[in-house]
């Protein structure tokens, strides 16, 4: 190298150009970092939807939403949508249960309510949520089952309860629960009648001719949170449900909503690990919840 | 619903179930007929109407375009999502667009399983070739598009198609994939003599053919066009005209739909009072 | 009422456990709770998928087969039960882009049988040396129609009891990992519950601690 020629200094790189529009600035923000754009809200305490760390969604449901069910009702927690239908078949009651009927409860998360599903068979965390709902179906009935005995040993009704997610902004199963319990409270079923001596049931196909409803044991409501980064969410979006470490769902009865009534479910989920006093605060939190639901006359 | 293999990854009730017959008294009630005596049709449409249309796009938020299409009680759903990066990748020229057509388990009068039948994989492809004339491959090449039409509810199974048509190509506008035109379709079907417009559930039963066209109507040309049935070459050729002009009606209240959604999405996001959450300073894109 | 075989509300079954069963799995333990019996075997750090790829922490896969019946969505919910407990106590971010991946075998199933899984998995996952942010422990309890508390329930009383309560504990920080309760149950005998299990998830660690040496 020549003595005396120092190298010129590199001209400096061209700043990236920032976009000057405040909304496209928080749009690309919440792509690249999502974590970084969660935190922000969080700590100024409240969340990118405007609510509080401890708000619900307003829940929206319309009953008899589709006509060639037998009950039926379409659910919105904000915008996650899930719309149960009811259908009634018969059949042969099972061996150990002789007095009681059946309800089959299947959630379906298609590839139509969200990108990340994707089609074909449902994806193995469908299946374990699919499960974990008709589990609490299962643990605290919703309708008693002995109601629908049409003959004992030899026929009785099974409801196909089928639910089937719409849109997908994260805690599908609050809405699920919601859907299922409006829907039962709407089915209308015909007057069936066993003739013992070919086994077969009749009952009218006039759609207008069904006159049993069935009776309710009980309301659940299910109220789900996220949480991240320490942060005790209610009702997680679809964007704060990805960035959750842990999760609880509280299951209440909005009859009985009492703190001395019974709770009908407590699950926590995920890594994080929560104390005795974080589970309380979930519990008290759902407990309003069910109060709020209940007093709205939502699910009556 | 007897099935020799159950679902293992649904929950499954008893192996059989079955729907209850009629009741002596109404077992006898015939099919009621097409026309009363007013010659008009069971829920008093005449011969030639088509039932109502109802549209509502972005009915799926979480999808890239979506639509609602409501119908008398048919109701379909539609979401589209893409274009997104293609694992296939067959063609570089060209895009993929996929179609999944599905009927609801409660959406017939009989409930049906999450299974994918024939008849879901036979209208998918219906529903492809329908809608493949009027896309715009080369704007999305090496990418794929998903559209997932689901038929909620069912009063007329071809009806149901048709809607479903309809349906995707306003979810595909709203998704902004390029398209040369709208495609709207509508159903025909041939009982006895006549021509008879977008039949019901009940009225399927009466039917001896049916007629399925998809029309793009600024283009003038119709995408496609699936005839069953053994039916007279000029009751056909009326059966097509009849469609063709419902099919431009259709068309018109879906651009006019989509016209309105893009109004009312401009009005709602101008810039008013927009709070900058975040300063560009401390955070580098 | 008493339970069979004279236990005591608050007694657990006597456990067994054994390590290094499987000599072709990288680690792996069977514990029992009397009869309960589920043996798990992992595999790993091993190669993974492109698509299950992650670049910042290892990818866990979760097999859970029972002794009888077809796999069906049970399984699948005890699979991502254990997979999102298991992921936050495994040291993922040490064997970045490969797989672990867990297996359950429900040898015999007598009740409480999530817990014996995961106590199952600890000792597994310590005989493999896959590095765990600490050691853990899980126990079931279930509450009677008539109120009282049952520790460690066989299959009997879990089907006779009003309401079933699951939960997982570490040995570093307080706070349980994973909780799954259903069935009516009062808030107080939730409270009571989860006390009880905090205090047997110690017992356990120490026997875990002891059977190591």
């Amino acid at each position: 190298m020549a003595p005396g020629n120092t190298p010129a200094p590199a001209p400096a790189p061209a700043p990236a150009p920032q976009p000057t529009d405040p909304a496209a600035a928080a749009a690309a923000i919440k792509k690249l970092h999502p974590r970084a754009y969660l935190a922000r809200f969080l700590a100024a305490g409240v969340r990118p939807d405007a609510r509080q760390p401890s708000h619900f969604r307003t829940l929206r449901i319309t009953p008899s939403a589709v006509s060639t069910a037998h009950g039926s009702a379409l659910a919105h927690l904000g915008q996650t949508t899930v719309l149960c239908a009811i259908k009634a078949e018969v059949a042969v009651p099972a061996l150990d249960k002789p007095d009681r009927g059946f309800l089959v409860v299947n959630l379906d998360l298609p590839p139509l309510c969200s990108g990340k599903h994707r089609p074909g068979p449902p994806a193995a965390e469908a299946q374990a949520l699919a499960h974990q709902f008709a589990g609490y179906v299962e643990s605290a009935p919703i309708v008693d089952l002995a109601k629908l005995c049409i003959a004992e040993r030899s026929a009785c009704w099974v409801l196909y309860a089928d639910l089937l997610c719409l849109n997908d902004d994260g805690n599908v199963l609050d809405a699920a629960v919601a859907a299922l319990v409006a829907a039962l409270r709407s089915v209308r079923l015909p007057r069936a009648e066993y003739d013992d001596d070919d086994g077969a049931v009749r009952a009218s196909t006039d759609a207008t001719n069904r006159p049993i409803t069935l009776p309710i044991l009980r309301t659940p409501v299910a109220c789900s949170f996220a949480v991240v980064d320490n942060h005790l969410l209610a009702d997680p979006t679809a964007d704060e449900a990805a960035l959750a470490s842990a999760s609880v769902t509280v299951l209440v009865d909005a009859d009985r909503s009492a703190d001395s009534d019974p709770l009908l479910a407590v699950t926590k989920r995920g890594g994080t690990p929560l104390s005795k006093p974080q589970l309380a605060q979930c519990i008290a939190l759902a407990r309003n919840r069910a109060r709020a639901v209940s007093s709205a006359g939502l699910l009556a | 619903m007897a099935s020799a293999n159950i679902d293992r990854k649904r929950i499954n009730g008893p192996e059989v179930s079955v729907i209850p017959l009629p009741l002596q008294g109404e077992a006898s009630a015939e099919q009621a007929p097409l026309l009363n005596q007013d010659a008009k049709r069971q829920d008093g449409r005449n011969v030639e109407t088509v039932r109502p249309f109802f549209i509502k796009t972005g009915a799926v938020p979480a999808a890239d375009g979506s639509a609602f299409v409501e119908q008398g009680n048919t109701k379909v759903i539609c979401a589209v999502y893409g274009p997104r990066p293609d694992r296939k990748l067959t063609d570089t020229d060209r895009g993929r667009v996929t179609v999944e057509f599905r009927l609801a388990p409660f959406a017939q009068a009989k409930r049906r399983g999450f299974v994918k039948d024939v008849v879901e994989k036979e209208y998918s492809q219906v529903l492809e070739d329908a809608l493949a004339p009027a896309i715009v491959f080369e704007s999305f090449s090496k990418a794929a598009v998903d559209v997932f039409v689901t038929v909620l509810e069912d009063d007329g199974t071809l009806a149901s198609v048709a809607a479903g048509v309809s349906a995707a190509s306003l979810a595909l506008a709203d998704a902004g994939i390029e398209m040369y035109d709208l495609v709207a379709a509508c159903t025909a079907g041939f009982v006895e003599d006549m021509v008879v417009m977008d039949l019901t559930a009940t009225e399927e039963k009466l039917r001896k053919g049916s007629m399925l066209l998809a029309y793009m109507s600024s283009l003038n040309q119709v995408s496609q066009v699936i005839q069953t049935g053994s039916v007279g070459a000029t009751t056909a050729e009326e059966a097509m005209d009849f469609c063709i002009d419902a099919c431009a009606e259709i068309h018109t209240l879906m651009s006019e739909a989509l016209v309105a959604a893009a109004h009312e999405a401009q009005s709602q996001t101008a810039p008013t009072n927009n709070v900058a959450v975040v300063d560009d300073d401390d955070m580098e894109l | 009422m008493t339970r069979t075989s004279g236990r005591s509300n608050g007694t657990m079954r006597p456990l067994r456990s054994a390590k290094g069963v499987l000599n072709r799995a990288d680690g792996s333990g069977r514990f029992a709770h009397d009869k309960t019996t589920v043996l798990c075997g992992v595999y790993g750090p091993v190669e993974v998928k492109l698509r299950d790829e992650q670049l910042d922490k290892a990818t866990l896969e979760v097999i859970f087969k029972q002794n009888i019946g077809l796999t069906s969505t049970r399984e699948k919910f005890l699979e991502s039960f254990l997979k999102e407990t298991l992921e936050a106590l495994i040291m993922t971010n040490l064997h970045p882009r490969t797989l672990i991946q867990i297996t359950f075998q429900t040898l015999q199933n007598d009740g409480s049988l999530l817990s014996a899984a995961f106590n199952a998995a600890c000792m597994a996952l310590m005989n493999a040396g896959i590095p765990l942010h600490s050691t853990f422990a899980s126990v079931s309890l279930c509450i009677l129609p008539n109120g009282d508390i049952f520790l460690d329930p066989t299959a009997d009383e879990e089907e006779q009891a009003e309401s079933r309560h699951v939960f997982v504990f570490d040995s570093r920080r307080e706070g349980a990992y994973c909780v799954h309760s259903d069935g009516p149950f009062l808030q107080e005998k939730f409270d009571k519950c989860y006390d009880y299990a905090a205090l047997s998830a110690k017992v356990i660690l120490d026997y875990m601690k002891a059977a190591r040496e």
